[in-house]
């Protein structure tokens, strides 16, 4: 829309041309094979000391996060990030998050640049895989890192992606 | 192994984003996920506005059936809440 600037860093999403309305929902679902039968139920560890994304501070960066969480570097094979190397829209960009580390709980998104580092934090029960996969918005090129608790530990690894515009959060 | 994609139609809006009157487009983004199969949680998520619009969220389980309901349920930052159902195909 005309009225709609678009500075990198300042503005976080396309122009919207059409007011989009949370309406209408579409699942894609594929039925596989079935191993097993996991019935745990609920989340198995209680989500304690949840911090909101609005709780972080605004500029707290990679530093704040990881020091809030206490990361540990993970190796390549125990948690993966997956983005691509350069985007041209940093208002969307594919990240996916995969960890082999025995009783992953959660897997949160941290964008080291972005005013709101936090992008988000999902919570994995017993019977889901330790993946997520989605599409963030990046303000400018950097790390995206995730940060894995997993057997009551917290990890983390990270990847970078180069932005030509920026997408901020 | 059931592979579930799960998009979710939502402006997500940041509260940094400008018009070209100066003004700021208010925040209004979805802050919290939940998706239950046949009542079990499969998946639960906090977003941010660093989610881009229209979050689309990829994820895998165990234990689910053909014709096992999903569910998915969030809360936008205006309070407004929505829940739709699917069936395992």
């Amino acid at each position: 829309m005309a009225n709609q600037s678009r500075v990198p860093g300042q503005e976080c999403a396309p122009p919207i041309s059409t007011q989009p309305d949370p309406e209408r929902r579409t699942f894609l679902i594929q039925g596989g094979t079935l191993t097993g039968l996991v019935s745990f139920g609920l989340l198995g560890a209680p989500s304690a000391g949840v911090i909101s994304p609005e709780s972080l501070p605004a500029e707290s960066g990679r530093t704040g996060i990881v020091e809030a969480f206490g990361g540990i570097p993970a190796t390549g094979d125990q948690v993966h990030v997956t983005v691509p190397s350069t985007v041209d829209d940093g208002a969307v960009v594919p990240v996916s998050v995969e960890s082999s580390l025995p009783d992953t709980r959660e897997i949160l998104i941290v964008v080291e640049k972005n005013p709101i580092p936090l992008a988000a934090r999902v919570r994995i029960p017993e019977g889901t895989d330790a993946f997520v996969s989605m599409r963030i918005k990046v303000a400018e090129s950097g790390d995206i890192r995730a940060l894995v608790r997993a057997g009551g530990q917290m990890y983390t690894a990270s990847a970078q992606t180069k932005v030509t515009v920026g997408g901020c959060s | 192994m059931t592979e579930a994609l799960v998009l979710m139609p939502h402006p997500m809006e940041s509260g940094f984003r400008r018009t070209g009157q100066g003004g700021v487009v208010p925040a209004h983004y979805i802050t919290e996920v939940q998706i239950t199969v046949a009542g079990r949680t499969v998946l639960e998520a906090t977003l941010s506005p660093a989610v881009a619009r229209d979050p689309l969220l990829s994820f895998r389980f165990r234990g689910g059936r053909p014709g096992d309901p999903i569910r998915v349920s969030w809360v936008d930052s205006t309070g407004v809440r929505r829940a739709d159902e699917a069936v395992i195909a």
